[in-house]
């Protein structure tokens, strides 16, 4: 039955104007990635692309703005909007338990998350392929792997905040609002920073390096087990509540 | 015979005050129930509780022997319905949102979606996006939607809504069919009185959240010629 909620959502998904929005704004967020760094070693003598690959610097940018922005919008619509008019009962009314529905619906955020960094993943490695830079794929690949756990756990979160607060409305402007506190807490008092899990998004610069931070990366891990079990278990909870 | 739906001293109480209180009933295999009452009485409460929309706060629901409660998929199984009104995805086409409902179920193919958008009207309109229904294409979807996996039991919140005169005789003749045919058995909640009557095999009376009385229709119309007369006895003009 959780294979069957997850296909129908990812179903649904792609149905919806949202997924054909979030292609076409990375596929101009990566043109604009490639022509400012093509620009920037052509004219400004500064090669980007040969420090940080364009993978990884278009993963440094999208990872804290295009990205979360996509992770809102999927999941305040799987949870909450379906809440809202209703079309949650379609599910809700089927031989299946509440919590496989859950389950299923957060995994299938993720999917959409995680095929977003795919995309990404494929059209920076193509346009790093025409601006004549090596590619190091297997460490690009792992970077945004790595990426896509935090992620992950910010989707459990805006779940929960998606079934606390029935506007949905309300419940993105709630989510993108906690994700600039975070962002900024985390500047303003870098103690703070590992305490947050937002701060994990960048996380995959940990590996791979000349040393490998063992301790910290357990750390970031662990802070990261921990949030998602915190939010999935509060939002499961308000879900099998929820009175329809 | 055997039981297909039990209600035990259910009780669902909203903020308001209104909801369902101590409500218990049976209905046996094969019956056609009737749920009447007026409008706020709890009938769409008691089939949300029955259906597992909400929890509610004491009692017990039995559906083909299975306690919803403990045994949810088991019972859930034998279930198809229209709760309150038919929540379709409106970017689907009717055939998609059909899919949608048959992969939960086993045996359920592409065979089984056309036959029933047949039986309810709509088959011509399978691949038409349901923001473009009608509410009575919308409402022939649900009910395809609700006889799709063959269910046992189907529990029915005003299903001849928004239907025309053709469309009300075309499903009263369909559920007496599957009744008949198939041993389903049907709970419906409806205002239309003269539909409960030609339809329903037994009728409960709904008032402020409790069960006012359960009789057969041949008792009813024997002793009150009309289930109107019988409704207004009951529950009063005012009501």
């Amino acid at each position: 039955m959780l294979k069957a909620v997850y296909i129908n959502e990812l179903y649904k998904l792609r149905k919806k104007k949202k997924i054909a929005v979030s292609v076409v704004l990375t596929v101009i967020a990566v043109i604009i990635a490639t022509a400012g760094a093509a620009l920037l070693d052509n004219f400004g003598g500064v090669r980007i692309a040969g420090t940080a690959s364009l993978p990884i610097l278009v993963c440094s940018v999208l990872a804290y703005s295009l990205w979360p922005i996509y992770a809102i919008l999927v999941t305040v619509d799987v949870f909450g909007g379906e809440f809202r008019d209703q079309t949650m009962k379609m599910t809700l009314l089927r031989p299946v338990l509440r919590w496989k529905v859950y389950l299923a619906k957060l995994a299938a955020c993720i999917t959409y998350v995680a095929a977003s960094l795919v995309l990404t993943l494929v059209l920076t490695v193509v346009a790093s392929l025409c601006l004549g830079v090596e590619v190091a794929f297997l460490k690009d690949l792992a970077a945004y792997a790595l990426t896509l756990i935090p992620l992950a756990v910010f989707v459990t979160m805006v779940a929960f905040l998606s079934l606390l607060i029935k506007s949905t409305g309300g419940a993105f402007a709630l989510s993108v609002g906690l994700f600039l506190l975070m962002q900024i807490f985390g500047v303003v008092n870098s103690h703070m920073d590992s305490f947050l899990f937002t701060s994990a998004f960048s996380w995959y610069r940990l590996f791979g390096g000349a040393t490998m931070y063992g301790g910290k990366i357990l750390r970031v891990f662990g802070m990261l087990v921990g949030n998602a079990a915190l939010w999935g278990g509060l939002g499961l909870y308000l879900f099998e509540k929820r009175d329809l | 015979m055997d039981k297909a739906i039990i209600l035990e001293h259910v009780t669902k109480k909203y903020k308001n005050g209104r909801g369902i209180e101590d409500i218990s009933l049976t209905v046996e295999k094969g019956e056609i129930f009737g749920f009447l009452g007026p409008n706020g009485a709890g009938k769409t409460t008691a089939m949300k509780v029955m259906t597992g929309l909400i929890t509610p706060d004491a009692g017990k629901v039995i559906l083909g022997g299975y306690p919803l409660e403990t045994a949810f998929e088991a019972a859930m199984q034998c279930v198809g319905s229209i709760v309150e009104k038919v929540s379709p995805f409106p970017a689907l086409t009717a055939y998609e949102n059909m899919r949608f409902c048959a992969r939960f179920y086993k045996g359920v193919d592409d065979a089984r979606i056309e036959e029933c958008l047949q039986m309810t009207g709509i088959l011509p309109f399978k691949n038409e996006r349901v923001k473009n229904f009608s509410l009575g294409m919308e409402q022939r979807m649900g009910i395809a939607m609700a006889i799709l996996s063959n269910p046992s039991i189907l529990i029915l919140d005003e299903p001849l809504n928004g239907l025309d005169v053709e469309g009300m005789v075309e499903m009263r003749h369909l559920f007496q069919r599957l009744s008949e045919t198939q041993g389903t058995t049907i709970f419906i909640s409806s205002h239309l009185i003269h539909d409960v009557e030609l339809t329903c095999s037994r009728v409960g009376l709904v008032l402020n959240g409790k069960i006012l009385a359960t009789r057969s229709m041949e008792d009813v119309l024997r002793d009150f010629s009309t289930l109107e007369n019988f409704y207004l006895s009951e529950v009063g003009e005012g009501a």
